[in-house]
């Protein structure tokens, strides 16, 4: 066999791998929205989820966890994103230069890395038990941005450091604080880092199942008037739909108009974030 | 013209500003900080009242796992291991050939324009909520599963390690891919010019070069295989079984932590056994990380 | 006969990083409204020096910096002196242009709209946008920019050449309105023209500034100072008229370097 048949099979057989992937990928997304999309009305957006014949939450829609979802990204976005990314700053452009920092994050960039259900216990021992506030919305929407917290400060830093340090000399060079450098110059060029950051821990934090498990999601729960209430969330109800539920048929109907309505809504804010960076990328290249 | 008096003295409104904005920033910052260091020691905290109880030799040597039995409770974490790593094997069996080949495949081979299509699209998949895999494994890979393997139950470890698949390859190609384009131009064109074909390239020049990331994206790959929680639960059937066969039903450490939790009273001993696994499960997704840090800290190095 | 007082007084200075001894007891006068080079080898510490002068080198982590630098007549190492409030009133230019991702309108004006003007009577003022033009333009026209930038004012500053970058950079320190310049190698990644332009800007400033240069390029010294200093292995070897330095050494070491035996 000469040379280029060779490469010609490692080729075909490097696109077949591809063509694997890229098939998989399909089938998974195309079931979904084959199977979500005769679901999807009206009603099934805006009507909480109702109890059948056979005791299971099948009837009715997804309004209730739809809004449980929605309030614990609200929960990260105040909570967890503030602190991570001021707290990021202050690592990078006050003490980036020690050389501990570096060993620090490492640890940070590892912590991102450990599985989700881990900062559940985190989140049990902390906010449940600890801190009382029970099996509650608070304690969920915290331990999901304790999740977050390590991602969105590895991806902050990232875009901290991608602006160049000669603009930062430039800038106090003119007689600038160090403040104002941040405010006129690192924070709005590197904005489109930390937002993209921002949004895929938001995405993450809205597909997540494991974390609020453990610390607060409840199947028949209602829409939570505080902090303190229990809650529904998107992700868990699919769960209870697929693993715990009877009338089998109707449930599993009713988990694919919700994993369209949450694939979605988490693509959706992927897809902001990928434009996001190509339009900023344009915008600032040094 | 009086000659300007220089003074260089201090604004003190404008030094205020300052001193009240790193002020917040550095509070933010002890706040990452402490945070994220109670996790080691809420993990270490609740686990030691638990070993005062159970030795961990038992702990970690113990073939049964059965915390709520009413007279003998067993905390055995073998089933739970041995569950967890075949489950993330079998995974790594199918992810890793194919994310491979399809990562030399994009790099490498694809045309830009396909390119340009399959990296986002690859990104994105990677962000679908493992629910939603499970969700999908569970009503429709479940039943070509039965078909062709014919397991003991619907639901059982290699169905699991199916779907932990297809979460681990867009983690290990987008990583692989960045590697292998990492890999400087000249050297391909060196490894041309002195009569290497496209593949004799790759084989020699490209692979060689960005090995420790392409290994780096394996092991990541893996860590997250490991630690992954509702696909896997939703899948592998979760019974605790301490079998290696891929058509039994097991029990895996994130699995064992969803179900149980929401079932142990608060400071029980099972209770506390649950963070005796916790910390297991991290101790090894953080050496595994490690590792990866490691490998890709060498391959940065290499191309300073 | 009036002894003129030299602009900036430079008295025992000694910078240390860490335990790296990098400028040892350096004794320098510079003149005002001349062009003083700074040559020497790389490593020799002569970027370090200039970067004293506008205290740059505060932010370098493990910098210690001893001794004093007076600048008319005030040393600015020296208690209750604000390095920011040094920074306003000494431009820098550094080795690669390096202006703001920004319009080039925005480039200059950033600074002033920061610090505004201090009238007369020392009373502070912002400026308003008539004056921020006025501050604009007659920057660029400093630094011999506007004709070649003034009908794409709003334009990145990132569309224009290096050579006119950097021009814009000088524009942008010209705007705080200094009294010294300094240049660390501002020509180093420029062609030949462009930095023959640069060179051209250089004398004409002098009429109106004190400008130190460093530069690797010992006949771009030679074409622009009035007096250059050498640095060797942190210490200032000799200083004096350009011409004499280069024509008539009085130090080995210097005539070395001058005649390109070592560096």
């Amino acid at each position: 066999m000469n040379r280029n048949d060779k490469q010609t099979i490692i080729f075909g057989l490097l696109g077949a791998c591809m063509v694997i992937v890229v098939l998989t990928l399909i089938i998974i997304l195309g079931s979904i929205i084959v199977n979500g999309i005769p679901m999807l009305s009206w009603d099934f957006l805006t009507r909480s989820p109702e109890i059948d014949d056979t005791g299971a939450q099948t009837e009715g829609g997804i309004w209730g966890p739809l809004v449980g979802t929605f309030y614990l990204m609200m929960l990260v976005l105040g909570f967890a994103i503030p602190v991570g990314v001021l707290g990021t700053i202050f690592l990078v452009e006050y003490l980036g230069k020690y050389s501990w920092n570096r060993i620090l994050w490492i640890v940070i960039n590892n912590l991102a890395g450990v599985p989700s259900i881990v900062y559940g216990l985190l989140g049990v021992a902390l906010f449940v038990g600890y801190l009382e506030f029970g099996l509650s919305l608070i304690a969920a929407g915290l331990t999901l941005g304790l999740m977050v917290l390590p991602v969105t400060m590895v991806a902050t830093r990232e875009a901290l450091e991608a602006v160049p340090q000669s603009l930062r000399d430039a800038s106090i060079a003119l007689g600038a604080t160090r403040w104002q450098t941040m405010r006129h110059h690192t924070i709005p060029y590197s904005m489109s880092g930390v937002l993209t950051g921002i949004i895929l821990s938001m995405s993450r934090a809205a597909g997540e199942t494991a974390p609020i498990l453990v610390t607060g999601v409840v199947a028949s729960a209602a829409i939570p008037n505080s902090l303190t209430d229990s809650f529904q969330a998107m992700p868990y109800y699919i769960y209870i739909l697929v693993t715990q539920t009877a009338n089998v048929d109707r449930a599993y109907a009713v988990a694919w108009g919700a994993a369209l309505v949450l694939v979605g809504l988490v693509v959706g804010m992927n897809l902001v974030a990928i434009v996001i960076r190509k339009r900023y990328r344009k915008k600032y290249k040094w | 013209m009086a000659k300007k008096v220089s003074t260089y003295g201090v604004d003190y409104s404008r030094r205020f500003t300052e001193i009240l904005v790193s002020g917040a920033l550095f509070i933010c910052m002890l706040i990452c900080l402490s945070v994220l260091f109670l996790i080691f020691w809420m993990l270490i905290g609740n686990s030691i009242p638990f070993f005062e109880e159970v030795s961990v030799y038992d702990f970690l040597t113990g073939d049964q796992w059965n915390p709520f039995h009413p007279n003998y409770p067993l905390f055995g974490v073998q089933p739970l291991l041995t569950g967890t790593l075949l489950v993330s094997i079998i995974a790594g069996v199918i992810a890793i050939p194919i994310g491979l080949g399809a990562s030399i495949y994009i790099s490498e081979v694809a045309d830009p324009k396909v390119k340009n299509w399959l990296k986002p699209f690859i990104e994105i998949i990677a962000s679908v909520p493992s629910v939603v895999l499970g969700l999908f494994a569970v009503i429709i890979l479940a039943d070509y599963v039965m078909i062709i393997f014919d397991p003991y139950s619907r639901l059982n470890a290699l169905l699991g390690g199916i779907i932990l698949a297809v979460m681990m390859i867009p983690i290990q190609v987008t990583i692989a891919e960045e590697a292998m384009n990492a890999v400087p131009n000249s050297l391909r064109e060196a490894s041309y010019a002195l009569g290497a074909t496209r593949w004799e390239t790759i084989r020699h020049a490209v692979v060689p070069a960005a090995f420790s990331g392409i290994v780096a994206s394996i092991v990541l790959a893996l860590g997250r295989a490991i630690g992954e929680t509702m696909a896997v639960t939703m899948t592998t059937g979760n019974a605790a079984l301490n079998t290696w066969n891929p058509l039994y039903p097991v029990l895996t450490m994130p699995a064992t932590l969803a179900i149980e939790i929401p079932e142990a009273a608060s400071g029980s001993l099972q209770y506390q056994a649950l963070f005796a696994v916790g910390l297991l499960l991290f101790i090894i997704t953080f050496a595994v990380n490690i590792v990866a840090d490691i490998v890709l800290a060498r391959y940065r190095e290499a191309y300073k | 006969m009036v002894i003129p007082i030299p602009k900036i007084e430079v008295q025992d200075l000694n910078v240390y990083f860490e335990k790296n001894h990098a400028l040892k007891n350096v004794d320098i006068n510079i003149e005002e409204k001349e062009i003083t080079a700074i040559i020497g080898p790389s490593g020799c510490g002569k970027s370090t020096f200039i970067r004293c002068v506008n205290r740059m080198n505060d932010l370098v982590l493990g910098c210690t910096v001893k001794g004093s630098v007076t600048v008319d007549g005030k040393d600015i190492y020296g208690k209750g002196v604000d390095a920011v409030e040094v920074r306003k009133r000494i431009g820098m230019v550094f080795q690669r242009p390096n202006p703001f991702p920004k319009s080039i309108f925005e480039n200059i004006a950033y600074a002033p709209r920061l610090h505004g003007f201090v009238d007369e009577e020392g009373k502070h003022h912002s400026y308003n946008k008539q004056q921020l033009k006025e501050v604009v333009e007659w920057s660029l026209k400093r630094a011999a920019l506007w004709e070649e930038v003034s009908d794409r004012l709003d334009k990145s500053a990132y569309n224009l050449s290096g050579g006119q970058q950097q021009r814009l950079c000088i524009a942008r320190a010209l705007a705080i309105k200094p009294e010294i310049i300094l240049f660390d190698e501002p020509c180093s990644a420029l062609d030949p023209i462009a930095t023959a332009k640069i060179e051209d800007l250089l004398i004409d400033l002098k009429k109106d500034y004190t400008v130190l240069i460093v530069t690797h390029n010992m006949q771009q010294a030679a074409r622009v100072a009035d007096r250059t200093a050498y640095f060797y292995l942190g210490e200032l070897i000799e200083f004096g008229e350009t011409k004499q330095i280069f024509e008539r050494p009085e130090k080995d070491l210097t005539e070395q370097y001058i005649t390109g035996r070592m560096g």
